[in-house]
């Protein structure tokens, strides 16, 4: 059984880069055997490949959610409407398009639990807003819970 | 009467387009894609050369491979370092991967709605499974193929200043052959599909630039090369290369020869047509294309038949790496300051990255130029001619062929971020 996390996100875009933050510190904890942790930058579409074939898959992504800069939200992809990116462009492709094309062409794991993290700022940045630096322990730790269960 | 396009589809970034139909002109074109590197231009500042790639690595999620090699090359000319045949050999299957990345989906994703006629590629997915399925396996081959050799399938992490920090394994490589040779079924099924498009026509010659592929397709190199003629060292480009402004846009504009040039697929194919590959050079004509191309819409093609190349070449570097035998190389020294710059051919065209280091090896200066801010200016002279052959046109039909001239040359933003936002309901 693979278990995948993802990390998603710019790190050059201030708390856009909170998920690849967050893999990075994943990366250097034990993790149980066939859990793989992988920094899925901003490649778009190819996060549906990241995904295919995995038993279960944990992403993390900064997720604007009307939440106080640093709050961590844990959601499954039904329980939200997305509005992702700019239009469908499928370039470099949002999450809600991701998951448009992967349950149309039934290539999405049966498991996929997002935390999502709240950003205070998102701009041409390299580094996190302290809030959300701060929310990094608790993702780490919600998320090896979520494994580990 | 107008016709306004705000925020064009199935592109990167936002492009609104205004024509003013009593004066029969294009009244307006604009871009908003491609002022963003010069912000990164200033975060590379006072960072050390082995920091510079990884950052620009993170630029942009479909060209990342491109920049972290064009930033590499510019690194080790600034520093002097020169780079082993191995090394040469990987970075310029790398730059094929990504080439069958980007085409694959600007191709399926972005051009295949609009001679099918459906807004997006997501109806197809019930309608044509098997063409989406194809279109998933093909991207699926270009990103493995950057995973084995890069480290991931986007954002690089083996290429670093003078070689690769890690080598891919020859079994990998050996079934990335197999997959190679096993995906032209596929290939084939493209180009049917591709043939019976109709390109709209419409003729307007330009200046096109790429670089010299010194002998192979360009992917790589040291010089670059105009089809009005003049050749000019990398080195050099900004000498020949002009950015300007212009009073109607806020975007910055390239000149060489000519008020604008052309780069790109069709740019490479149109100068390099006998480095095709023996199969992308049929794979050309059956798409209408060959070395004498003016219509821009067959960009199109070009990409589709440097596909094929790309393929086909991609099997041929394997063949010469394993044949080598894949060796661990010691990286070469690098330290101290000087300037430096290099290009190489992304899937859009020529990039440059030029960089000057102080003698603890920091960062002074960035400098770099995408290939969608090359081609702005000829993308509006193409509208500025097209809009006045086609005002007879139904208003929709004249809109959509405005729209695919657009999205003929992929123009992408070349930085981004796609916040997820969400409801909870």
């Amino acid at each position: 059984m693979s278990f995948r996390i993802i990390g998603v996100g710019n790190p050059l875009m201030g708390d856009d880069g909170v998920g690849i933050a967050a893999v990075g510190r994943l990366a250097a904890r034990p993790l149980p055997e066939g859990v793989e942790v992988i920094d899925g930058g901003t490649g778009g579409l190819t996060l549906l490949e990241l995904m295919e074939g995995a038993a279960a898959v944990v992403l993390i992504d900064a997720v604007e959610m009307g939440l106080a800069p640093g709050a961590v939200a844990r959601f499954i992809a039904e329980e939200v409407r997305m509005e992702g990116g700019v239009g469908l462009s499928l370039h470099q492709a949002g999450l809600a398009e991701v998951f448009a094309l992967g349950r149309a062409m039934g290539l999405l794991p049966p498991r996929v639990v997002i935390f999502g993290v709240q950003p205070a700022t998102v701009e041409r940045r390299i580094g996190l807003s302290p809030a959300v630096e701060a929310a990094l322990a608790e993702v780490v730790e919600r998320v090896l819970a979520e494994v580990a269960a | 009467m107008r016709i306004e396009v705000r925020h064009l589809a199935r592109i990167e970034g936002h492009a609104h387009l205004v024509v003013d139909l009593e004066r029969s002109e294009l009244a307006g074109c604009r871009l908003e894609i491609v002022e963003s590197p010069r912000f990164f231009e200033a975060m590379l500042q006072g960072r050390h050369f082995s920091d510079v790639a990884p950052i620009v690595a993170r630029i942009c999620g479909v060209c990342s491979h491109s920049h972290t090699l064009a930033s590499l090359a510019a690194t080790e000319a600034a520093l002097g370092v020169t780079v082993s045949k191995q090394t040469r050999r990987l970075r310029r299957l790398l730059l094929f991967g990504e080439t069958l990345q980007s085409h694959l989906l600007q191709l399926y994703f972005m051009a295949v709605p609009d001679y099918l006629g459906v807004g997006s590629l997501f109806p197809l997915a019930h309608s044509r499974r098997d063409l989406v399925a194809r279109a998933l396996r093909l991207k699926k081959l270009g990103n493995d193929l950057c995973h084995v050799v890069g480290g991931r399938p986007v954002h690089p992490v083996t290429p670093c200043v003078g070689g690769f920090a890690a080598l891919p394994e020859a079994a990998a490589l050996q079934e990335l052959r197999r997959r190679l040779v096993a995906a032209l079924p596929d290939l084939e099924e493209t180009v049917d599909l591709f043939s019976s498009f109709p390109v709209p026509d419409f003729a307007r010659g330009t200046e096109y630039v790429c670089l010299d592929g010194d002998g192979g397709y360009p992917a790589d190199g040291a010089t670059l090369c105009s089809s009005d003629g003049p050749r000019v060292p990398v080195a050099a480009y900004a000498t020949a290369i002009r950015e300007y402004l212009t009073p109607h846009s806020t975007a910055k504009f390239a000149r060489w020869s000519r008020p604008s040039y052309t780069v790109g697929p069709l740019a490479r194919l149109k100068n390099a047509f006998a480095q095709l590959s023996p199969m992308a050079r049929q794979v050309a004509g059956a798409l209408g294309l060959d070395a004498g191309a003016v219509n821009p819409y067959l960009a199109l093609m070009a990409r589709l038949v440097e596909v094929v190349h790309g393929v086909e070449e991609a099997i041929h570097l394997i063949d010469a790496i394993l044949l080598a035998g894949l060796r661990p190389e010691p990286l070469p020294e690098a330290a101290g300051g000087g300037a430096g710059a290099a290009a190489v051919e992304a899937p859009r065209g020529v990039l440059f990255h030029a960089y000057a280091y102080d003698e603890e090896g920091r960062l002074e200066r960035a400098d770099c130029v995408i290939p969608t801010a090359q081609n702005l200016g000829n993308i509006e002279a193409d509208l500025r001619a097209l809009v006045p052959t086609l005002l007879d046109l139904p208003r929709e039909e004249l809109t959509r062929r405005l729209e695919m001239l657009v999205r003929a040359y992929d123009p992408c933003i070349s930085c981004s971020t796609h916040l997820l936002k969400v409801e909870f309901v």
